[in-house]
């Protein structure tokens, strides 16, 4: 059987806010979504049988309120304005010239090393991405996250959050190249003191 | 820089020119993390990553990226730091709720 759950605003309150915390980007609507999702679980205490762990029953309910609190919050906004995001798109490449379209010589991509593992070891590479991801437009970095941490497909984003598969391709290219370049300033540049 | 390498250089230029530019294989490399590419868009990025490393570098750079969100699924302490937790306001409010069962 599961724990008392007056016990379970210590027990998993802090790790139900920070799995809540990455994919909403905000502290106040991660505390709501964390009180939500418990009570949700009080009210269908008895459900629980304990085929899982208590931690990933009550993570599922998470899980189940922050794809529907992104939806009711992100479903048909308007895609950002076109020529801001356009200048997003160009930058780091040469806008004219022979050599229009290819990368231009103060925006090279650096090498990060092959082996991510190695990567991941390092604490400042998980706070210049934390950095960086916080600095994505809220719906791109939400978008992102759903199909990439979470495995949500391509179909579904699209039906759940109005979108084109043009749009979804498009805002998933610019959340990948703006998250690279930002970690190129943010940790690459600093690592090395250029 | 020795003639072979000037020589060298100068066919790997002639050949790039010759390509689509890096920002088309930038898109074609984020779409491949999301779908199957065509026979005729594989074979584009492949001849274009053999002359560019700098597209292999986006490439590996783009990996990377999701990898690390992978790990970071079931650890999100690596990214929000481990210290990062409820406020205490936000513990007590929670708590009252859950004693009154609303």
């Amino acid at each position: 059987m599961g724990t008392d759950p007056r016990d379970w605003v210590d027990k998993y309150g802090d790790s139900l806010f920070r799995y809540a915390l990455v994919r909403v980007r905000d502290r106040t609507i991660a505390e709501d979504l964390v009180q939500d999702t418990l009570l949700a679980a009080l009210r269908q205490v008895e459900s629980f049988r304990g085929d899982s762990s208590e931690r990933t029953w009550l993570t599922g309910i998470l899980r189940h309120k922050i794809f529907d609190h992104l939806r009711k919050q992100f479903r048909n906004v308007p895609v950002q304005d076109d020529d801001v995001l356009s200048a997003v798109d160009q930058r780091g490449f040469e806008a004219e010239g022979e050599w229009a379209g290819h990368w231009a010589p103060g925006s090279l991509p650096t090498e990060w090393g092959r082996d991510p593992h190695a990567i991941m070891e390092q604490a400042e590479f998980w706070a210049a991405f934390n950095e960086c991801l916080s600095l994505l437009p809220r719906r791109m970095a939400s978008l992102f996250v759903l199909h990439v941490m979470d495995g949500v497909s391509a179909n579904e984003l699209c039906n759940d959050f109005g979108l084109t598969p043009t749009n979804l391709r498009v805002t998933l290219y610019r959340a990948r190249k703006q998250l690279r370049d930002c970690l190129e300033q943010r940790w690459i540049k600093k690592a090395t003191g250029k | 820089m020795t003639i072979f390498k000037r020589l060298h250089w100068a066919v790997i230029q002639a050949i790039a020119r010759r390509l689509p530019p890096c920002r088309a294989i930038t898109h074609l490399l984020s779409e491949s993390r999301d779908r199957k590419l065509s026979l005729r868009e594989r074979i584009t990025v492949r001849s274009h990553l053999v002359v560019c490393t700098w597209c292999t570098r986006f490439g590996h750079q783009i990996a990377c990226l999701e990898e690390a969100l992978g790990f970071a699924a079931d650890q999100p302490e690596r990214l929000v730091g481990a210290e990062t937790g409820l406020a205490d306001s936000a513990r007590d409010r929670i708590r009252k709720h859950l004693q009154a069962g609303d």
